[in-house]
C-alpha cells in the first residue's frame, strides 16, 4: 500500500468514527425527546465539542493529503468528497445539539398526542435509518445503498410539510402548550435538515465512486 | 435606475456567448498514427496504436518504464531508424503525409520535427554556434541572417537575456537549465513544425523545470509539442491531452483534465493514482 493509500485509509477511518459519533448523538436526542430527559440532552451538548474537534482533525487530514500527495482521479474525488462530508457531519452535529437545546429549554414534557400527530418518532427513525445506510454505503463503497437515501429523504420532506400544516391549528386549540408545539415544529425542521445533510453524504459517496454529480438534480435516480 | 452592479452583471452576461463550444476554433491534426505496431527484433514494443495529435497544443505521453512511450515518440522523427533491428508497420503522418514513405527526405523530416532529450546535450561549441548549428547544416552562412535567427531562437527559448553578452562562451559552461534551453533554442532555430521532448526536465532542478514549463506553454502557440514525462504532475500541469501507454498498448488518450480527474479505464486510474507502476 502506498503512502497515499495509507493516508486515505486513515482519513476514511476517521470519517467513519465521526459519522458514528454523530449517529450516536442522534440516537441520544431521540431518547431525550421521548423521555423528556434533560440530562441526556446536556450530554449531547457536551459531546458536540468532540464533533467539532473531529471536524478540525479531518480538515487537517484532507489538507495534508492534498499538500503532500497531489491526489488525482478517484483519490482526488475522495478527498474533495470528504472535505464536504466533514462539513455536513459537523452541521448534523449542530442540528442534533439544537434539538437537545430545545429539550433543555422546555418547561414540561411533550404531549404524547402531539408526538403522535407530528409523527416525530417516525422522523427520528427515518433519520437514523438514513444515517445507517449512509455509513453502510461509505464503508462498503456501495452506490446503490447510497442512492436509496434519496427516497427516504422525500419521506422526511413530506413529514415536515405535514407538521407545518397541522401546527397552526394545534397552536390555536392549545395555547397552554404553544411553547412545546413550536419546539416540536423546530425539532422537526432540524430533523428534515439532517435528512438533507445525510442525502448530501450519499451524493458525495456517488461522486467519488462513480464521478457523477447529482447536486441540484430533482430526479437523481434517473442519472445513476 | 439600474444600479451599477446590476448593469455590470448585464454587461458580463452579454459577453458570455450562447455556446462556448461554437467559439472554439476547430484544431487541425498535426500528427496521426494508424494501426502502428513497432518491433525491436521479435519483440513488439507497440501494438496497433492509432491516435491523432492536435496542432498547437502539448500532448503528454505517460506510462511506466518499458511501456513504449519513448518508442512511440521517436516514430515521429524516425529516430528509431538508427536501431538496426527496429521495424514498424502501419501509418504515421505529419500534416497528412506519410513520413515512412520512401519519398520522404529524413533530413528534412528531422528539421520539421525537432527533438529535445532528457539530458541537456549542447555541443562543445559556443552558445552561438550551438544555436546556429542546424542553420549552418542547411547551408545558411550569412552572418547577419545567422545572428538574427540565433537571437530570435534564444528569445523564444527565454534565454536571450541570460546569454546575450556571452554568446561566444562555451555552452557547456551554462547551468543545466540554461543548457536545456540552449538545446530548445537549437531546435527552434530551424523552425520546426513539431517539437518532441523526451523527459526534458527530469535532470533539472524545480526552478529550471518551472521555467521550461512556462516556456512550453508559450511555445505551444507556434509549435505542436509532444512530451514524454515520468512526472505525472508535470503532464497534468502543462498538457492539453494525455496518452497513457502500458506494455505497448495505448490504454487511454483523452483531455488531460479528464484523464486526471475521471479516467475511463481502470488501468489508467490505477497508474495515475500510484496503485501500480
Amino acid at each position: 500500500m502506498s503512502n497515499l493509500q495509507h493516508a486515505i485509509f486513515e482519513l476514511k477511518e476517521s470519517m467513519i468514527d465521526m459519522a458514528h459519533l454523530v449517529r450516536s448523538q442522534l440516537l441520544l436526542s431521540r431518547q431525550a425527546y421521548l423521555d423528556f430527559d434533560t440530562d441526556i440532552a446536556k450530554t449531547i451538548v457536551e459531546n458536540e465539542k468532540r464533533v467539532n474537534e473531529m471536524e478540525l482533525a479531518n480538515d487537517q487530514l484532507c489538507e495534508n493529503i492534498i499538500a503532500l500527495y497531489n491526489p488525482v482521479a478517484i483519490d482526488l474525488r475522495f478527498v474533495i468528497a470528504m472535505l464536504k462530508s466533514n462539513t455536513d457531519l459537523e452541521r448534523m452535529g449542530d442540528n442534533v445539539e439544537g434539538i437537545a437545546k430545545y429539550i433543555i429549554g422546555m418547561d414540561k414534557p411533550f404531549k404524547k398526542a402531539y408526538i403522535d400527530a407530528f409523527e416525530t418518532v417516525k422522523m427520528f427513525d427515518i433519520c437514523i435509518e438514513m444515517f445507517d445506510n449512509a455509513i453502510e454505503a461509505f464503508v462498503l463503497e456501495n452506490t446503490n445503498v447510497a442512492a436509496s437515501l434519496f427516497k427516504q429523504d422525500r419521506q422526511l420532506d413530506k413529514l415536515n410539510q405535514h407538521a407545518t400544516q397541522i401546527a397552526p391549528n394545534l397552536l390555536m386549540k392549545d395555547t397552554a402548550y404553544s411553547k412545546e408545539i413550536l419546539a416540536s415544529v423546530s425539532i422537526i425542521r432540524k430533523l428534515e435538515r439532517i435528512g438533507d445533510q445525510v442525502t448530501n453524504l450519499a451524493e458525495e459517496i456517488i461522486f467519488y465512486l462513480d464521478a457523477k454529480v447529482l447536486k441540484h438534480l430533482k430526479k437523481k435516480k434517473k442519472f445513476l | 435606475m439600474v444600479s451599477s452592479t446590476f448593469a455590470m452583471e448585464i454587461n458580463l452576461m452579454k459577453r458570455i456567448p450562447d455556446s462556448l463550444e461554437t467559439q472554439k476554433p476547430q484544431q487541425k491534426i498535426a500528427l496521426s498514427v494508424y494501426d502502428v505496431t513497432a518491433w525491436y527484433g521479435d519483440f513488439a514494443a507497440l501494438h496497433n496504436i492509432s491516435m491523432s495529435i492536435k496542432e498547437n497544443q502539448i500532448t503528454s505521453l505517460i506510462g511506466p518504464s518499458g511501456c513504449g512511450k519513448s518508442t512511440f515518440l521517436r516514430l515521429f522523427n524516425r529516430m528509431n531508424d538508427f536501431i538496426s533491428d527496429f521495424r514498424v508497420s502501419g501509418t504515421v503522418k505529419l500534416n497528412g503525409k506519410n513520413i515512412y514513405s520512401k519519398a520522404v527526405d529524413v533530413v528534412q523530416l528531422r528539421k520539421d520535427v525537432g527533438m529535445v532529450f532528457q539530458k541537456p546535450n549542447p555541443f562543445p561549441k559556443s552558445i552561438f554556434e550551438n544555436v546556429a548549428y542546424g542553420l549552418r547544416i542547411q547551408g545558411i552562412n550569412n552572418k547577419s541572417v545567422l545572428e538574427e535567427k540565433v537571437e530570435q531562437a534564444l528569445k523564444q527559448a527565454d534565454l536571450w537575456n541570460d546569454v546575450k553578452d556571452i554568446l561566444k562562451r562555451s555552452a557547456l559552461a551554462l547551468s543545466g537549465g540554461q543548457q536545456q534551453r540552449v538545446c530548445i533554442a537549437r531546435c527552434l532555430a530551424v523552425e520546426p513544425k513539431v517539437i518532441l521532448m523526451d523527459e526534458p526536465t527530469s535532470a533539472l532542478d524545480p526552478i529550471s523545470t518551472a521555467r521550461i514549463e512556462v516556456l512550453l506553454n508559450e511555445l505551444k502557440d507556434r509549435y505542436t509539442i509532444v512530451i514524454v514525462t515520468h512526472n505525472m504532475q508535470q503532464a497534468a500541469r502543462i498538457s492539453q491531452q494525455t496518452a497513457f501507454f502500458y506494455i505497448g498498448d495505448l490504454i487511454e488518450f483523452s483531455d488531460t483534465e479528464k484523464l486526471f480527474t475521471n479516467p475511463e479505464e481502470e488501468r489508467t486510474q490505477n497508474y495515475v493514482t500510484g496503485r501500480f507502476g
